[in-house]
């Protein structure tokens, strides 16, 4: 807003002004209003086409509430997985996926026990850190349809339509031998609409 | 009781450990009150006003280190003291051992000296069984140009103690007290000064215008007041100054106020023979001053005149050096000070700082100080004796404090468990050690047993030491719980000290099991 004081951008606004002006002078059917990005009122997320850890959009999802869900190659034995992803947040938000905690839900797939859940996820800024592991020597759960974790992006308002960022920055999952190893989470392509 | 019957008794009850004594005292400014306990033979002192600890100056005489020591006096540098054997003694009060007159063994046969006293010229002293005042130089050499000693003043009866005022000798025998003035190498004829009757006088102090006597008969101090002051005019005549001792004193000396000895301890007073309670001294007044002394034979008061007040005083050791550090808290002509070290506690020291240490401090506010000795030998403990010196040149010593240099470490392992725990967890410090050396860790203290719990919030590096100089060190590594310390979280959880999932890093708590209580600890940070 500050910028838009500028001199330079207030003598960009009305020259723009009379634009617009001679336009409508000249019989044009334009209108000042309709000139810039039009407001969104969806999320709309295209899975990868990718075989791998990846987000796939839950059922769950609403218009403006998108649920993603980590799911992972067919049969691989995991323990848990942590995930650290990045969104435009100028765009969406980080939302709660209808869990016991604020960002994430757990999926079906591991079995955390009772007690104390290690289920925690971490929001700093427009980056959330995502973890869910079970408990000491509980078999490690074969992957399935299912997902291992839920988040979910809320849009926010006043959203103009257009591509949105999202990208996965780091990832590791807990596999059935107790190792840890890094994996890669393909991500779609989310926009606004 | 006469002079030579109490004179030979103190010889016969030495063996049953309680001496009847004479005393002997020189009066001067004070700072340190020190005493001939008759019994023990040793010479003590203590601060002035009594508080502290009793430091044991000198332990017995020539011939027989159980006893045979009575009369004291002293200046701003030694302490003056006779054994009955023959012999006068000079014992520095700074560092230094004593030295010894021979008295028979330099022309004064059967010499028995029991008084002694100094004008900071002579030393003097009082001989009952020769009947005589002796003196030496100031250093105990043979005085007035003599090729053997001689006796100053000859002829008397069973003189027991003896003072001296720079123009007059003072000598009790009975109940009497005589005087006879003396310049350099001559001395006037003796006089009588005053009696107390029905008494046996056992000493005298001398101040400028009073003389003080521990009437031993009747259990009390008594005055007397000068009349005439020219030294062949003295006058003297007993005033209404009375102090009833708890038991019969033998010694009595004067600086500010009147002190006393005998059986039962120290007492001292005001000079005005009021209370010396009422000045703030509470029970340390009429009576009892300083207790469990034996038998107080002799009091001299030291005008050591440099006044410190020690705040702390450490010998550190390293592998190769110790340093010497001392705090003060207050400081009134102190011009510096010097650093003594002996092999044993009780040895010989020898000054080791080359060049004095200037002071500091003040008489308002104090100063830290520190030397490093880097002269000792490893695997060796040394002693270090603090000397404060005044700017009159008067000295004070404390200590001593020890350190053992460079020896074999009795600390064989030093370790943190785990080395490495998330913030809200600590660590297991444990340590096996030879021996049982006198552990403490830095910031922490003493620690008596093998192991110690910690949780810093930082990292931290703790240093075990082994009271002997050396050291051990381990660091106990401080990081908050994060989401990627989940995987770790989750194999550890379940699990107990010994298991193979363990990891004492998840045990946050070291209940030496990970479970929720743990898992909480965590997410605390988070």
């Amino acid at each position: 807003m500050r910028a838009l004081a500028s001199p330079f951008r207030i003598s960009g606004f009305l020259a723009l002004t009379g634009v617009l002006v001679g336009l409508v002078g000249c019989g044009g059917a334009g209108k000042g209003t309709t000139a810039g990005p039009a407001p969104a009122g969806a999320l709309v997320y295209t899975a990868p086409k990718v075989v791998g850890y990846q987000l796939v959009r839950d059922p769950a999802s609403t218009g403006t509430h998108l649920v993603l869900g980590l799911v992972g190659p067919q049969g691989t034995q995991v323990r848990g997985a942590v995930l650290s992803l990045n969104v435009d947040g100028s765009m969406v938000g980080w939302g709660n996926p209808g869990g016991s905690d604020p960002y994430i839900k757990e999926g079906e797939v591991l079995s955390l026990g009772t007690g104390t859940k290690l289920l925690k996820s971490q929001l700093s800024g427009s980056t959330l850190q995502a973890a869910i592991f079970q408990k000491g020597s509980v078999a490690a759960a074969p992957l399935g349809s299912q997902p291992i974790l839920s988040v979910a992006l809320d849009l926010k308002a006043g959203a103009h339509t257009g591509a949105v960022s999202l990208s996965s920055a780091s990832a590791q999952i807990l596999d059935a031998a107790g190792a840890t190893q890094t994996i890669t989470v393909a991500v779609g392509n989310l926009s606004a609409q | 009781m006469n002079k030579t019957s109490h004179f030979s008794l103190r010889r016969l009850v030495q063996g049953l450990l309680l001496a009847l004594l004479a005393a002997w005292v020189v009066p001067v400014q004070a700072q340190n009150v020190y005493w001939v306990d008759a019994v023990s033979g040793y010479i003590n002192y203590r601060a002035i006003n009594g508080t502290g600890s009793t430091t044991i100056l000198v332990t017995g005489g020539v011939a027989d280190p159980d006893g045979h020591l009575w009369g004291i006096a002293s200046d701003a540098n030694n302490v003056y003291f006779s054994d009955t054997h023959g012999y006068i003694g000079i014992k520095p009060i700074g560092i230094g051992a004593a030295t010894y007159i021979d008295l028979r063994g330099a022309g004064l046969t059967g010499a028995e000296p029991a008084g002694v006293a100094t004008d900071g010229q002579y030393i003097y002293w009082a001989d009952p069984t020769t009947g005589c005042i002796g003196r030496a130089n100031i250093d105990g050499t043979l005085p007035d140009g003599q090729s053997t000693f001689e006796s100053f003043i000859t002829g008397l009866v069973s003189p027991y103690s003896v003072k001296v005022n720079g123009s007059n000798i003072f000598w009790v025998t009975g109940p009497n007290v005589y005087t006879a003035s003396y310049s350099g190498t001559t001395v006037g004829t003796p006089y009588f000064l005053f009696t107390v009757p029905t008494s046996v006088l056992w000493d005298l102090a001398v101040e400028s215008t009073k003389i003080y006597v521990a009437d031993n008969t009747n259990s009390k101090i008594r005055r007397a007041t000068f009349g005439g002051t020219t030294s062949d005019t003295l006058t003297a005549a007993l005033d209404s100054f009375s102090i009833t001792t708890t038991s019969s004193p033998g010694s009595v000396a004067v600086a500010n106020y009147v002190y006393w000895g005998g059986g039962a301890g120290m007492g001292r007073d005001l000079l005005n023979g009021t209370l010396a309670g009422s000045d703030g001294l509470g029970s340390l007044g009429d009576g009892v001053f300083i207790t469990s002394t034996g038998w107080v034979s002799g009091i001299t008061i030291t005008n050591a005149g440099t006044v410190i007040t020690l705040t702390s005083f450490t010998a550190t050791p390293t592998a190769t050096q110790v340093k010497v550090a001392w705090q003060t808290g207050s400081e009134v002509d102190t011009a510096g000070f010097n650093i003594w070290r002996s092999a044993t506690a009780t040895g010989t020291f020898s000054k080791v700082n080359t060049a004095v240490i200037p002071a500091n401090g003040s008489g308002v506010g104090g100063a830290s100080y520190s030397w490093t000795d880097t002269t000792v030998g490893a695997g060796q403990t040394w002693y270090y004796k603090l000397e404060d010196i005044d700017s009159y040149g008067a000295s004070t010593l404390h200590g001593p404090v020890s350190a053992t240099v460079g020896a074999t470490s009795l600390i064989l392992s030093f370790q943190a468990t785990p080395s490495d725990i998330f913030l809200g967890g600590g660590s297991l410090l444990n340590w096996t050690v030879n021996g049982s050396p006198a552990l403490s860790i830095a910031g922490l203290g003493p620690v008596s047993a093998s192991s110690l719990w910690v949780a810093p919030q930082t990292s931290t590096s703790y240093t075990l030491a082994d009271g002997l100089g050396n050291q051990n060190l381990t660091t106990v590594n401080v990081k908050p719980f994060a989401l990627l310390d989940m995987p770790g979280l989750s194999k550890a959880w379940g699990s107990s000290k010994g298991d193979a999932n363990y990891n004492p890093s998840y045990d946050l708590n070291g209940d030496g099991k990970v479970d929720d209580a743990d898992v909480a600890l965590c997410f605390k940070g988070l």
